[in-house]
């Protein structure tokens, strides 16, 4: 069963790829990416993760976005896009915006962590590994992070005319932290973080490692 | 090489961490999913999403997304308004960002599940190439569409810091946000290995 693996989109059988550094596997039949390329590593991942950690620290202490309203000068930060439209009893719609921008980004950098540190260093899991690396891939589609940077910088092409508006040490900080999330997880190669986590399994149960 | 699939060897593949198991196995060893040939009622759960997601879109689209309220004056904007505005401002990459993140990728995301649906339904053996290209790239654009839901947030928080400008959010933005969650999981319950099943495989040479 080892010597063979299944494409995830189309389910052919296939032989596991063998490849240099800077060679991709893809489906013969449907194209899909198999495993990227080797030099795109689990410890890059694990170094983007852990720098998206402390920025995302950052980004939570400062101002985002500065409005200068005749002379008097107002801070937003962070959470108050989402804690506004709480305000406004759009409860479900603060609640999503919340778990899309914030909260999910951040779980997503700290599984990172949480997996891959022991993983690299320790040759272990922590505690139920296998289950919190199924739900970062099940949920990693829902993080939109990347997205409401592009959503900042349409409202201040919107609102340049009617008000003086600068942005703050926080919006730089979650620029460079949505720069690492991408990294990290375009880092994380889902064929050989598989592949290294059911090694580690099988060297905890003491089989013979191939 | 003869071309057959995980299935018709005998395995199940975990769609999660891609670990074959044999046919009997209900949950995978590896990561713990619960394990199914094929994704359950697939085709009936993307239809149901799609149907949520058609209805959406007329409130995202016809009722105002947000109010601005100015010296007891208030003005309602919708999304298509906003496209409008934007563009009227010569903010022309902008005007053509929100115009694609919010109108067209939400249809063609729903005509192209439509499509796979129907096509996974009834007739089998044409463009499966395509059609899988076509699955992916709705897995890859679905969450872009989030934007204007987030440029409501923004602007409802910075005009609530002060100023003579308010900005209230309308219920179209939660009306838009459930186009995009359900097209989301639409895409998600839609199994693209059944695009490649039935195709006539044995012996077939690639």
């Amino acid at each position: 069963m080892d010597d063979k693996i299944a494409c995830l989109e189309c389910d052919l059988l296939i032989a596991p790829p063998i490849l240099n550094a800077k060679q991709s596997a893809y489906c013969p039949r449907c194209h899909a990416l198999i495993t990227a390329k080797s030099y795109n590593n689990l410890q890059y991942s694990l170094a983007f993760a852990l720098s998206g950690l402390l920025l995302m620290l950052v980004a939570n202490f400062f101002p985002f976005l500065i409005f200068d309203s005749q002379g008097q000068i107002l801070n937003m930060n962070l959470w108050q896009s989402a804690w506004t439209l709480y305000q406004y009893e759009e409860h479900f719609l603060a609640f999503l915006t919340a778990v899309f921008i914030i909260g999910l980004p951040f779980l997503l950098c700290f599984t990172l962590v949480y997996l891959l540190f022991p993983m690299i260093f320790l040759r272990k899991l922590w505690f139920s590994g296998q289950t919190v690396a199924r739900v970062f891939f099940e949920v990693r589609i829902w993080s939109m992070s990347e997205v409401f940077l592009l959503g900042v910088l349409v409202s201040l092409t919107k609102i340049m005319t009617m008000a003086d508006v600068r942005v703050g040490i926080s919006f730089w900080a979650y620029v460079l932290f949505v720069f690492c999330l991408s990294a990290a997880l375009a880092n994380l190669d889902r064929y050989r973080f598989w592949h290294y986590t059911q090694r580690i399994i099988n060297l905890q149960r003491g089989h013979h490692v191939s | 090489m003869l071309v057959k699939t995980a299935l018709e060897a005998g395995y199940i593949t975990c769609q999660t961490c891609g670990k074959l198991s044999a046919i009997d196995v209900v949950k995978c060893p590896l990561c713990y999913r619960n394990l199914a040939p094929r994704q359950l009622k697939s085709l009936q759960n993307t239809l149901a999403w799609l149907c949520t997601a058609i209805l959406l879109y007329l409130p995202a689209n016809f009722l105002p997304i947000m109010f601005t309220q100015q010296f007891s004056q208030y003005y309602s904007a919708t999304i298509v308004g906003g496209v409008i505005d934007l563009w009227q401002q010569q903010a022309y990459f902008i005007a053509i960002v929100i115009f694609m993140a919010s109108i067209v990728v939400p249809i063609i995301k729903i005509v192209i599940l439509l499509w796979l649906v129907v096509s996974v339904k009834y007739y089998r053996e044409h463009h499966q190439k395509q059609r899988s290209i076509m699955y992916r790239l709705t897995e890859i654009v679905g969450r872009w569409s989030m934007i204007d839901v987030f440029v409501v947030a923004i602007l409802v928080a910075l005009f609530q810091l002060g100023g003579v400008i308010t900005i209230i959010p309308g219920p179209a933005a939660l009306a838009f946000a459930g186009v995009v969650a359900t097209t989301m999981f639409a895409a998600k319950s839609f199994d693209s290995r059944l695009i490649w099943d039935h195709v006539n495989t044995e012996g077939k040479q690639h």
